[in-house]
């Protein structure tokens, strides 16, 4: 019943990662949809969009790229936009492409104890491409994303205001649109932000490093 | 990273947000109707980052004084709202950390005010010999600081406590006491409230005149105070 909240014609959608969770929620088998990672195909057309410049250029790299994040639309969110920033810099996506692969060979090479944050809940690769993504940011900027780790990561959503407060200044927007512009944070409604929880995981694992 | 102070710095000028911000949707609670439903609305859009919080100034409460001061805030400071969307035993949880930081920095008045909350909020799940406990300590506590609001407010919620358990003729010396100290002080709704609960016991003896009588004047004090810009109550 508490589900039964809208009209004739309408359709409720429940996500969770969790597959006994939407086993329990869904009335039959067939009402259930795995909702599978992006394939190449349209992992690259996304980061067309978000770096079509890279992708025209260097479609073999950009294809093997989208391939080590395994489809994974966050992921590729962060790297289109990471390429897309650094390209005037003439970094292009085969460093990035190696730089990911020696990033993640080497958390691979920890000991899993040693791995926090992001590290422990996604491949290695992705881990280092968000490790990269941060690395890249200004230190002050950098910090104020670990702040943002102090809060709780399910759902990690906040006000412009509370942002403001943690970083200890007047005005959040300058931080939050680099930020956003990143693919480290995503406007939702109502004048909040929000923080995909691997990114929440990694920014923990900012602040305990 | 950050590291050390700068986190702990953020963390409390965090803490301080929220509970301003609790401040605020509890006030808005009390003035009733469209603004109730948007205090549970601005409770409900914050309820994880409150949750996280709390459990932030939990942890940190027994080392660190700042942080036991606003644990022990936080848990008075929004008791509408927490008691609606929070689940009983996780309010109680957050109570008794509360008095227990209270207790820590010897805060006494706010150890009154929290037994108070412990025994209102445990009431409808612990057994009632434990919970009269609250309010007995609390009462006693009132009186050692003689702080008359409080006071008032113990003995009335003790006498609460008898009527709950049957002891009837207890409970209304306790009433008339409360509600005698409260016309003293001068607080309208304090007496609102003591009014309410002996219009209930003298439903109880079938003295309907009594009632009547009691709940009228109940009522007059509490839309007495409404328009004077206080909070607005629900009478049974």
């Amino acid at each position: 019943m508490p589900f039964k909240v809208a009209g004739h014609d309408c359709a409720l959608v429940m996500t969770s990662r969790l597959t006994d969770v939407a086993r329990a929620l869904a009335p039959t088998a067939s009402d259930l949809y795995r909702l599978p990672v992006l394939a190449d195909e349209s992992a690259l057309e996304l980061l067309g969009i978000l770096t079509p410049a890279t992708v025209a250029g260097h479609p073999d790299e950009a294809r093997a790229l989208v391939r080590d994040l395994e489809g994974l639309p966050l992921a590729i969110q962060v790297a289109g936009r990471l390429l897309q920033n650094e390209a005037s810099l003439g970094w292009g996506v085969g460093e990035l492409l190696a730089e990911l692969r020696e990033g993640a060979r080497l958390l691979t090479a920890q000991a899993p104890s040693d791995m926090s944050g992001a590290g422990q809940d996604t491949t290695p690769t992705i881990a280092a491409l968000l490790k990269r993504s941060t690395d890249a940011l200004e230190p002050e900027t950098r910090e104020r994303f670990a702040y943002l780790g102090m809060f709780a990561p399910k759902p990690a959503a906040f006000s412009l205001q509370v942002m403001a407060v943690a970083w200890g200044i007047d005005d959040a927007r300058p931080t939050v649109r680099i930020l956003v512009n990143r693919g480290l944070l995503e406007p939702v409604s109502g004048g909040r932000f929000q923080l995909h929880a691997l990114l929440a995981l990694h920014a923990r694992s900012l602040l305990e490093e | 990273m950050p590291q050390g102070l700068g986190l702990l710095t953020a963390q409390y000028r965090v803490a301080k947000y929220y509970l301003n911000y609790l401040r605020s949707a509890q006030k808005a609670y009390l003035q009733g109707s469209e603004s109730a439903a948007y205090a549970l609305s601005l409770f409900d859009q914050e309820r994880e980052q409150v949750k996280q919080l709390q459990a932030w100034l939990a942890t940190h409460a027994r080392q660190d004084d700042r942080a036991a001061a606003l644990c022990s805030d936080f848990a008075k400071i929004s008791p509408d709202l927490f008691k609606i969307r929070l689940l009983p035993q996780e309010y109680l949880s957050w109570l008794e950390v509360a008095l227990e930081a209270a207790r820590r920095l010897g805060d006494r008045r706010a150890e009154a005010a929290h037994l108070l909350d412990l025994y209102l909020a445990g009431g409808p799940i612990n057994a009632f010999h434990f919970v009269i406990d609250y309010a007995r300590q609390a009462l006693s506590i009132a009186q050692q600081i003689d702080d008359q609001p409080l006071v008032a407010r113990a003995i009335y919620l003790y006498g609460n406590a008898c009527h709950m358990g049957g002891k009837v003729e207890q409970a209304q010396a306790y009433y008339e006491q409360s509600l005698a100290l409260y016309r003293t002080i001068g607080d309208q709704r304090g007496m609102a409230e003591v009014l309410n609960d002996l219009g209930g016991l003298a439903i109880f003896r079938r003295d309907n005149t009594a009632a009547q009588s009691y709940l009228e004047q109940s009522l007059a004090l509490y839309k007495k105070s409404w328009e004077a810009g206080g909070d607005c109550h629900l009478l049974p």
